[in-house]
């Protein structure tokens, strides 16, 4: 086809109106504010929306003056009776447009928790920019708006702070647990297990904690603190699980990367290990129809350190360690589940599932499964080997006790 | 507009697989999650298992005619005014179907991505593309289609690969939890989404001789696969809760990449699998409409294009009222009405087909 000059240029003007179209959803990056936190509570009839914005002075590198003397993020408050009116209200607050795909966390106010969280999940779930790479967590004892004011030391933007926090204690020590939407809409969505999130405290003086003074201290004179779990039946929370229940939990779970226990010696003194490599299997059998739950768990560890006086050199010296580290699990575990049976009554371990995996037939006779939890007989059979036991072989009071 | 040179047996092939990947791939798993849960993924498998058999059903059509499209032999086949009349509503079919795709890709775009723009804009320029490519003729999108080919198998292999860390197979127990009802009727709304009978309109442009069928379903079984292997991914990824729960599932599987903190982000993948993929589906079956009214009517193609094009939209638009709507439409009404196409019309070609033969020879 051949066309006149005039014609092709006016084609090509016409053509390239159309690439212009993606230009609607534009964003540009000095147009927007990144927001990191999010934090929710429920004031009267009313939802109270924090969100925590990144402030690009002062956390870009170059072009900072005199040291951060202003905050390093930006917390607005607005309530609304949904979500999305008081982020749309929240407009007049913000001099720029929120965007929320780079959020990391998202904190519940306990009382929010309290009354249920399904009514704030969708939104959060249903907005497109929103994606799976936040946590969720609960404050204990406090607002979620409290918890996204506090300064927080070395990472200066708070939710970033948060966000590695819980990713590292959840891998290091196991006595948290780091939730994302998809997880949690799961487990709300799934008979045989209830949820659980992480409970976010505010420690020391909350007054300071909201000033920079905070970070201008050696010792932050307040700080945010992970410590145990709460628990939720459907989408209300009903309690708090300790740390060491939490990490119960993850055994069982098998989502203990790696923690460590404490056992007693003989002779009074302690023996660290560190547990490397934990796998747990859960196996249903059925007596009638009532489930009879083995846990099997096997665990690796290292021995970190020996404070008592014990001949490491010895095949029966690591056998008694693995025995003790075996007990302690074992206990552990029998504790948490003794006590949230008891005190909380839901499956928070994920029991049910497996009932559901394994026995399909069964399960399906089953109406309540928290009730049958409650009496259901667990087992735990954990079994533990060393692995290593660090660089030297006796302990530093083996070596010099009575030699001086 | 075709050039005397017929098409090559690896690029039909590889249109083929495209076109059974087609906008499957995104919103399949979330239809099959509805109806059979856990076990979506032998749902699927049923479904690629039935295409197969349609698709050597069409082969088996396709070579009694070699030279022929399905208008073609409907009209040799059944008469002139029937076969016309047959040959007619196929090419509508084929119209409705082309436009209900353009359809989804603006409601996905505009869904997840491009929240802002106006769909019919998306629309006109995705439709503008198809023209293009239609106008340059057969030949010239089937090589396009042998170019983005090894990207779309390279993006998909990433994409799994990286997501393999958060496989979790137990997701997948109990099978058969409900025995095989839900899985039967989560497939039998699966295999009308694949609509392989499209094909037949360009089955003659393709190199005669075994190598045809062969690779209509080799295409069909490694296309089959992908949506196999997807949908599985989508329920140990997103559990099938959650798979049921989302529009375009597979989409927020992909965003759940993360791998060291830094290889994060790669749902675009997704959707350039999914744009390709769609271009290719539509572009065959905008075109299998336009070779049957041309063929119909007696009229050349080429003035058909425009003015089918911005019909196309107009009737996306009419027929996309809202997503619940098509999803209704899509489990209420697609599959009885689909499979008038995709097996009765082919049924009925076949059985006179063989009646003819018979006599002749009788």
């Amino acid at each position: 086809m051949v066309l006149k000059p005039r014609t092709r240029i006016g084609m090509l003007v016409v053509i390239g109106t159309w690439f212009l179209t993606g230009c609607w959803d534009r964003h540009e990056l000095n147009a927007i504010a990144i927001v990191v936190g999010m934090g929710i509570d429920k004031v009267g009839n009313e939802f109270r929306v924090s969100v925590q914005i990144v402030n690009p002075r002062e956390v870009s590198s170059k072009g900072r003056g005199g040291g951060g003397s202003l905050a390093p993020a930006v917390t607005f408050e607005e309530t609304g009776a949904t979500l999305p009116e008081a982020m749309r209200r929240m407009t007049v607050l913000s001099p720029r447009r929120l965007n929320f795909s780079h959020l990391r966390i998202i904190v519940f106010g306990e009382d929010v928790a309290r009354m249920g969280i399904r009514k704030p999940l969708d939104y959060i779930s249903r907005d497109s920019e929103m994606r799976n790479d936040f946590y969720l967590v609960v404050a204990e004892g406090a607002s979620a708006s409290e918890v996204l004011k506090t300064y927080s030391a070395m990472d200066p933007i708070p939710s970033n702070n948060l966000n590695t926090k819980l990713a590292i204690s959840d891998d290091l020590w196991a006595g948290t647990g780091k939730i994302t939407l998809n997880q949690l809409l799961v487990d709300m969505a799934t008979q045989g297990k209830s949820a659980m999130m992480t409970g976010i405290r505010v420690t020391g003086n909350r007054k300071v904690g909201e000033t920079m003074e905070n970070n201008r201290r050696i010792v932050p004179e307040a700080n945010l603190v992970y410590s145990g779990s709460a628990v939720f039946k459907e989408d209300r929370m009903i309690g708090w699980i300790d740390e060491a229940e939490t990490k119960a939990v993850n055994y069982v779970q098998d989502s203990v990367k790696r923690t460590l226990g404490i056992v007693s010696c003989p002779d009074g003194g302690k023996i660290s290990l560190s547990v490397v490599q934990s796998k747990s299997n859960i196996r249903i059998r059925m007596n009638r129809d009532t489930p009879i739950i083995n846990v099997y768990l096997r665990v690796e560890q290292d021995v970190s350190d020996v404070e008592c006086n014990m001949d490491m050199s010895q095949m029966s010296t690591i056998d008694w360690i693995n025995l003790q580290g075996e007990r302690k699990i074992g206990d552990i575990i029998d504790k948490a589940i003794s006590r949230v049976k008891g005190q909380l009554g839901v499956d928070i371990f994920g029991f049910g599932v497996e009932v559901h995996r394994q026995q399909p037939k069964a399960w399906h006779r089953i109406k309540d499964w928290n009730e049958v939890f409650r009496h259901a007989q667990v087992n735990v059979y954990p079994h533990v080997i060393t692995r290593r036991i660090g660089t030297i072989l006796q302990s530093v009071e083996h070596q010099t006790k009575g030699r001086g | 507009m075709f050039s005397s040179q017929p098409i090559t047996n690896r690029s039909f092939t590889i249109m083929v697989i495209f076109f059974m990947i087609g906008t499957s791939i995104l919103i399949a798993p979330n239809a099959l999650a509805l109806n059979a849960k856990q076990d979506a993924w032998l749902s699927c498998l049923l479904g690629v298992v039935i295409n197969l058999l349609l698709v050597w059903l069409y082969v088996v059509l396709g070579e009694r005619h070699p030279e022929q499209t399905l208008v073609g032999y409907s009209e040799k086949l059944l008469g002139k005014w029937i076969g016309k009349f047959v040959g007619l509503l196929f090419a509508l079919f084929c119209y409705l179907l082309a436009s209900l795709m353009v359809g989804d890709m603006g409601y996905f775009l505009t869904t997840q991505a491009l929240v802002e723009t106006p769909i019919e804009y998306l629309q006109m320029l995705f439709v503008v593309s198809i023209v293009v490519a239609i106008r340059e003729g057969l030949q010239v999108y089937s090589r396009v289609v042998e170019i983005f080919f090894p990207w779309i198998l390279l993006l998909f292999l990433v994409l799994i690969v990286s997501l393999a860390p958060q496989f979790d197979l137990d997701k997948l127990k109990p099978v058969l939890e409900f025995g095989m009802a839900p899985v039967m009727k989560g497939s039998f709304s699966f295999f009308s989404l694949q609509e392989m009978v499209v094909l037949l309109m360009l089955y003659p442009f393709i190199t005669k001789g075994k190598g045809r069928g062969r690779g209509f379903i080799i295409g069909t079984l490694i296309g089959g696969i992908v949506l196999v292997v997807t949908t599985m991914g989508s329920i140990v990824v997103l559990d099938y809760t959650q798979t049921a729960n989302n529009f375009f599932p597979t989409y927020v599987m992909a965003k759940n990449i993360s791998i060291g903190q830094f290889l994060e982000r790669l749902e675009g993948m997704m959707m350039l699998i999914w744009i390709l993929s769609i271009f290719v589906k539509v572009a065959i079956t905008f075109h299998a409409a336009i070779i049957g009214i041309a063929q119909v009517f007696r009229i050349d193609e080429k003035i058909l294009i425009w003015p089918l094009a911005i019909g196309m939209i107009v009737l996306s638009l009419m027929c996309y009222t809202n997503v619940i709507y098509v999803q209704h439409f899509l489990s209420l009404i697609w599959t009885p009405f689909a499979s008038v196409f995709m097996l009765v019309i082919p049924l009925i070609l076949l059985g006179v087909s063989l009646l003819r033969k018979s006599a002749s020879v009788g």
